[in-house]
């Protein structure tokens, strides 16, 4: 039972064990995080995961502190994400150098990750599952 | 294609430093007797050739090749297909972006021309399309991994037919085609079976994923599978992890056989449709490129750092001008540089080994990955081409021109 109501409050979030390499990567790139929940947003991977995100981020109240990064961005997506930094509930982060690649992160696709206890917890977000972690 | 597999493609162009965007913008006749022998996923080795290194040839860069483009078009394909219409040598690029398949002439004074896909309706091609084929302007050949036909489009995109695609391999399971193109791996397409690469609805990371053969022999016209081949090399079935590569390449040889290669395995096994018996190629000079893959509980980052600092093969190519094979090989190196950041996979060293027809190596080439990028190459009479990355304009596609030189 225990487990049960465990796994349902970290709703399928998992242990994120690259707390470490995330916290040098927030120091690297000099973020100040204001939120419980980080989202990580490389611009230039999976294509449908990145714009659903971006579509649900453009519709939510949540307060999440949401770090931008990529190379090569297609500017449809880069126009998406301008429109967000009119969100007061959103604390945009921008990685200009793309240091996220010099750090092992485990963010191939959008990542939410939950900063509120110590032991960090993350999900890989996808189209079928981006409205429940980033809506309200 | 399933959304996993999307994503994963993205995690891997990144893992590789790819410009995604460009990515995204980015493939004899045998004549089958009915009833023939099917291979079974644990056929046995009957017979190994080993291989020695010789070192009389080489490659030269002899020149960048720049292809005129329009704003149609991309500067990159990751699926393609070379045909010649009129004497004139076309590379048929399928256009995710707009949805099209754009005719690109190869020699300068010929006219591009775009094929216009429908986005709805019966003659709709989905940009995540998984295999398209052009047997003639009115004979083009889709077919999507999950869907229950492939259809055939004429010059107009308009759909002609559709046909019922069951494709089960020999105990019943159903396969579905897939052809991971950026990493050299292609359908081909005889004049009466099609041999499609194929992935079972079975879980990845668990070892009776790799238990299935992986190119299925598909008859259209009877809708059946009449052979199947390429089973997995023992290293795939142990207890590690190799996730994309585990993607064979197939290439078909001009004696009617089919050579398979996987990233992992320096080794080459050659198939002939019909007959049980599979030759095992050896390359001991090769073992460096023995990969031992990660385990298969670990994550994502784990494999993509494995995928840059080990070494493993990607594509075999024939080249039927020069009657060589080119194999491309991506050599181990460090997972960061001195000063601490991560190298990418084209910051390794890259070899493509010159095979002869009887597959014996007879020389190397080291390939600048950082120049020419080794996911888009194809052969033509001048040589092989491999995409460059630069370009001084926007209306260009530049590849570099490699010929083959007696050393």
């Amino acid at each position: 039972m225990l487990l049960v109501i465990s796994s349902c409050s970290d709703r399928g979030m998992e242990v994120y064990s690259y707390q470490n390499d995330f916290q040098d990567y927030l120091k690297a790139i000099e973020a100040d995080l204001q939120n419980d929940e980080v989202l990580l947003l490389p611009l230039d991977s999976c294509g449908l995961c990145v714009d659903q995100v971006l579509e649900d981020l453009e519709k939510t109240e949540k307060l999440i502190s949401v770090i931008l990064s990529g190379n090569q961005v297609a500017k449809d997506r880069l126009d998406k994400a301008k429109k967000l930094l009119q969100k007061k509930n959103l604390q945009l982060i921008i990685d200009e150098n793309s240091r996220s690649k010099s750090y092992d992160l485990n963010a191939f696709s959008p990542i939410i990750i939950d900063v509120s206890k110590k032991e960090y917890r993350y999900v890989s977000l996808s189209p079928k599952n981006s409205a429940e972690f980033i809506l309200d | 294609m399933p959304l996993l597999i999307d994503c994963f493609k993205a995690a891997f162009f990144k893992a590789a430093n790819l410009n995604l965007i460009q990515m995204k913008i980015l493939r004899l006749s045998i004549f089958l007797l009915a009833g023939c022998t099917q291979h079974t996923e644990n056929a046995s080795i009957q017979k190994e050739l080993t291989h020695r290194f010789e070192d009389e040839k080489t490659l030269i860069n002899s020149k960048s090749k720049v292809i005129l483009i329009d704003s149609l078009s991309l500067p990159f394909y990751d699926y393609f297909q070379l045909i010649e219409q009129n004497n004139v040598p076309y590379l048929l690029g399928f256009n995710r972006q707009s949805v099209s398949l754009d005719f690109i002439p190869l020699e300068s004074g010929y006219e591009i021309k775009h094929l216009l896909f429908a986005e709805d309706g019966p003659s709709a091609v989905d940009a995540d399309l998984d295999i398209i084929h052009l047997f003639s302007e009115d004979s083009i050949v889709t077919i999507q991994d999950r869907a229950l036909r492939f259809k055939v489009l004429n010059r107009e995109g308009k759909l002609i037919n559709s046909y019922r695609k069951t494709i089960r391999d020999s105990k019943g399971v159903e396969m579905f085609p897939v052809s991971y193109s950026y990493l050299g791996q292609w359908p081909v397409f005889l004049d009466s079976v099609w041999i499609l690469p194929v992935y079972p609805d079975l879980n990845v990371k668990k070892k009776p994923y790799y238990e299935r053969n992986k190119f299925m022999v598909y008859d259209p016209v009877k809708d059946e599978v009449v052979d199947e081949f390429g089973a997995y090399p023992q290293m795939y079935r142990e207890d590690n992890y190799f996730d994309v590569l585990r993607e064979p390449n197939l290439t078909p040889t001009p004696q009617g056989t089919f050579l398979v290669t996987f990233p992992a395995d320096p080794g080459i096994y050659e198939y002939q449709l019909g007959v049980d018996t599979v030759i095992y190629h050896h390359y001991p000079e090769w073992e460096r490129f023995t990969n031992e893959g990660i385990d298969r509980k670990d994550d994502m980052q784990q494999f993509v750092n494995h995928y840059i600092s080990s070494a493993w093969f990607q594509q075999l190519t024939y080249d039927p001008f020069r009657k060589v094979y080119y194999r491309f090989g991506k050599e181990s190196q460090e997972l960061r540089r001195s000063d601490g950041e991560k190298n990418t996979a084209f910051d390794a060293d890259w070899k493509i080994f010159i095979l002869d027809e009887e597959l014996d190596p007879k020389g190397t080439y080291t390939l600048d990955a950082n120049r020419f990028n080794p996911l888009f190459s194809f052969v033509s009479e001048e040589g092989l081409f491999i995409y460059q990355n630069s370009r001084e304009n926007d209306d260009q596609m530049v590849f570099g021109l490699f010929v083959l030189e007696d050393k």
